[in-house]
């Protein structure tokens, strides 16, 4: 009860606040200068001027140019779907300690556990682990290609991340078949971002253990038309200090169990239009979460991801660029080869290499200025190879698999005084499992400080090598999902901007990992198979303000499957209104305050509703158990000096008891996150000289 | 009212100190005779009064500068600059090749009519706020024996 008492004063504190803190300020931007002060600006100064005075701090980030909603750069309120865009500057002072940090604060973006300790995103109350968000970094697609999964938690390196634009809805049109769900595409600091060299530290401890101690290191630099960057992100963390019980009862301490290792370089060059990134990921976890009992020990589970893509940008004239594209991935996720103890046998090898090779074509015509087409083809391969020890094969009864996939893709967006316009589809056709076409449909209209959206969007998600090897009747097919969004959005002040948005989600033929009594036509008894029906309904609220104080961003998520039919294994036992492990309710409050020139103080809250998902309950029987609404207060402060910024903070204040639920009946039990923490974090830029 | 409500047109005021702003940055070959800085409106336009107000009592170098009303054009009214208004835009590639040689700059308020005969065009962003922003054509300006300083083109959002 003191607790919660603490909690809700901390609470009312910071909301109380930040209003203050807003009118505190003069809202300078927002008063038009005169005749005779105009006369006086220069063109610089007359540049950034509209009539209702010079665009705000808030107006410069609403306007400022995202492609990841359309390949064509557009305006934040004009892209073709709901999107968010974090900046540089809003992950540096609120001591992100990793991406998990960062999303969780987007609405409609939550985290959950699968197996083997890996922890990955759900979208709007889906479950989106595996194929159905697409994570690029740098452009490279991060998923990998056997489950098509993503992996969170200390595995990006988020000190250098210029800035992270978001899809919280249906890409494929685009992407293709990993972006059902949403795209969170990260841009990371390139040559003239850098110009210099640049060091960070950070390190975090709890009461008991260990939280993370990660080192970055980046170099850059842009000479005329040639441009690099070269990133390295190293460190070890713990996922948890805190004991972790399975659903029979079996319980362990997280502390060295659950490693989260990352290795990663990133390297960017570029020269005119000609540009390569090569990027190497060793991501080395531990996990003693298994199969039936927990491992007396913990055994790896590593996931390699080598990238490399060459891209051309050729302009053609003032109004066509044409992008060929050649790119190669070669990844061993889930990869462990050692040998486990007898009594660890249950935790078996898996040592499964796939690659891909890619090439595509991409045209950008602006057809007139108000007439924009983007189209392109693409064509890749995935070849998977099962290498010793691993000693199964594919369900083909060998140890390798092949398929090709080629697509054709086009957009054309029409820009009219009367509301701009987008019409997309793309068509995939798949050598084993057949051919797709997804269309969308955008209209988005500006009217005074209003601006509206709707959103039309058929998106898919492709069945990965797994999905095929595993599928329970050899005859699994991509799922398809219908998205409808509406979003409006108002500049209340040039300061202060909020959007609201409904979405209704169906998603036909979801691809579901299956345990059944009885054996299907191929034999199997568990496998993945293509399902009925899934889906959810809800909305989002986001109210940001931004000024020469910092910022202050507030916002509410909220999705049902009520009227929805949901997949049984995912729904909530005894409550049709929500999914397995994710909340139903979840608001996110963050300020950051410069109290100083040099000093900023942020605190971030996310508030997470009540949620459902299977524990111990005693005499080796789980049983679903209802997760009561959980805090999660940080707060960071920033000191930055010349060449130097320093920070610290405290994660997880009031020592919330916060777990990643497993958002499906698949007998892992919930995975405890980090008590309260302790960072600190030391970043050194040296310039070059010019 | 906000000006990216209703019209969503350019604002004059901000048009004209612009082109102060262009005759202050474009060199103008130094044997010109002309004791004023002559800038010329072609074609019905609310410019004109908003152009008046803004360089009055301004000087391009030792010259005042004065605004000409044209109903009619003439290449020998020894004007430096030639604002056209929209309704001669279909008449653009006419009068630039009138003007070819003659050190006038031609300054349109529409994008992309830089690229159809205009030395600059003035023209709205929609998607950056609705500020005024200007283009550039590099190759008719200096075709037409004037000088851009480098800090005007760096400011202009699009060359050509």
């Amino acid at each position: 009860m003191k607790q919660l008492l603490l909690h809700v004063n901390a609470l009312i504190f910071l909301f109380l606040a930040s209003p203050l803190l807003v009118c505190a300020q003069q809202d300078s931007a927002a008063i038009p200068p005169d005749s005779a002060t105009m006369a006086n600006m220069s063109l610089e100064q007359l540049l950034k001027l509209k009539e209702s005075g010079i665009s705000s701090q808030l107006e410069s980030v609403l306007n400022s140019k995202m492609d990841v909603a359309s390949k064509k750069a557009l305006s934040l309120r004009k892209s073709p779907s709901v999107v968010t865009l974090i900046t540089k500057e809003e992950i540096e002072k609120s001591g992100a300690r990793d991406l998990i940090d960062v999303l969780r604060l987007v609405p409609g973006i939550d985290f959950a556990v699968d197996v083997q300790g890996n922890v990955s995103i759900g979208m709007r109350g889906n479950w989106a682990e595996e194929g159905k968000v697409l994570l690029l970094l740098d452009g490279q697609e991060m998923n990998e290609l056997m489950y098509s999964s993503q992996q969170f938690g200390n595995h990006f390196d988020v000190s250098q991340i210029k800035r992270i634009e978001i899809i919280r809805g249906p890409g494929s049109a685009i992407y293709g078949g990993f972006a059902e769900y949403g795209v969170i595409s990260i841009i990371t600091k390139d040559g003239e971002d850098l110009k210099g060299v640049s060091a960070t530290a950070s390190y975090g401890q709890s009461a008991r253990a260990l939280g993370y101690r990660d080192v970055s290191l980046s170099i850059g630099n842009k000479m005329k038309d040639f441009s690099y960057s070269v990133a390295g992100f190293f460190g070890q963390a713990n996922r948890s200090d805190n004991i972790y019980t399975d659903l029979a009862g079996n319980s362990y301490s997280m502390i060295g169990n659950s490693s989260l290792d990352p290795f990663n370089i990133n390297i960017g060059i570029k020269f005119k239009g000609l540009s390569f990134r090569g990027i190497y990921d060793n991501f080395q976890t531990t996990t003693r979460d298994n199969y039936g009992t927990p491992t007396s020990q913990a055994y790896p589970n590593n996931f390699l991801s080598e990238l490399a893509e060459l891209k051309y940008d050729i302009k053609l004239n003032d109004k066509i660029t044409l992008t060929p594209l050649v790119s190669y991935k070669n990844q061993k996720p889930w990869n462990y080869t050692g040998t486990a103890l007898p009594q660890d046998s249950a935790y078996t090898l898996y040592n499964r290499t796939a690659t891909q090779y890619r090439g595509s074509l991409t045209i950008l015509y602006d057809i007139t200025n108000r007439i924009n087409v983007v189209a392109g083809t693409e064509v890749y391969q995935n070849n998977a190879i099962i290498s010793l020890p691993d000693p199964q094969l594919f369900s083909n009864g060998t140890n390798t698999m092949h398929y090709t996939n080629s697509a054709a893709f086009a957009q054309v967006l029409f820009r009219y005084h009367i509301a701009s316009l987008t019409l997309g589809a793309r068509y995939d056709n798949n050598s084993v499992y057949g051919s797709s076409f997804v269309p969308r449909l955008g209209i988005m209209k500006k009217i005074e400080t209003w601006n509206f959206k709707f959103l039309y969007s058929n998106s898919f998600r492709a069945p990965g090598i797994e999905n095929i090897n595993l599928s329970i009747d050899g005859n699994i097919k991509p799922e398809y999902t219908r998205v409808i969004e509406f979003e409006v959005g108002k500049e209340i002040t040039p300061n202060m901007f909020c959007t609201v948005n409904v979405f209704d989600i169906t998603t036909k033929n979801p691809i579901i990992y299956y345990v059944d009594t009885v054996a299907s036509s191929t034999g199997n008894y568990e496998g993945y198979k293509n399902f009925p029906e899934q889906g959810t309904r809800g909305a989002e609220f986001d109210y940001r303000i931004k000024d020469s104080w910092g910022y202050l961003d507030l916002n509410y998520a909220y999705y049902t499957t009520a009227g929805k039919t949901v997949v049984p294994a995912y729904q909530a036992p005894g409550d049709n209104s929500m999914t397995l492990g994710f909340a139903a309710n979840k608001l996110n409050f963050s300020v950051s305050y410069n109290a100083t020139q040099n000093l900023s103080i942020t605190p971030t809250v996310s508030w997470i509703g009540q949620r459902y998902g299977y524990v111990y309950y005693g005499m080796g029987l789980p049983y679903v158990k209802e997760f009561s609404p959980t805090t999660l207060a940080n707060i960071f402060i920033q000191y930055h000096k010349g060449n130097l910024k320093a920070g610290i903070g405290c994660y997880n204040m009031f020592n919330a008891d916060y777990e990643f639920i497993q958002p499906y009946n698949g007998s892992h039990a919930p995975l405890p996150s980090m008590s309260r923490e302790y960072e600190i974090r030391l970043t050194y830029t040296l310039n070059f000289k010019r | 009212m906000s000006f990216n409500s209703f019209a969503q047109t350019l604002n004059y005021k901000i048009a004209s100190l612009y082109i102060y702003n262009f005759a202050r940055f474009i060199s103008w070959p130094k044997n010109d005779k002309n004791t004023e800085f002559v800038i010329g409106v072609y074609g019905s336009t609310p410019i004109t009064d908003e152009l008046k107000r803004a360089v009055s009592g301004k000087l391009v170098g030792q010259k005042p500068i004065v605004v000409k009303i044209m109903t009619t054009l003439d290449t020998s009214a020894n004007c430096s600059i030639l604002f056209i208004a929209p309704s001669q835009d279909a008449n653009l590639k006419k009068i630039s090749e009138q003007y070819k040689g003659k050190h006038v700059l031609l300054i349109c308020d529409k994008e992309g009519l830089s690229k159809k005969g205009a030395s600059i065009s003035i023209y709205l962003d929609e998607d950056d706020d609705y500020k005024t922003k200007f283009e550039m054509n590099k190759e008719y300006i200096e075709f037409n024996g004037l000088f851009i300083s480098k800090s005007l083109l760096q400011l202009a959002a699009k060359v050509f």
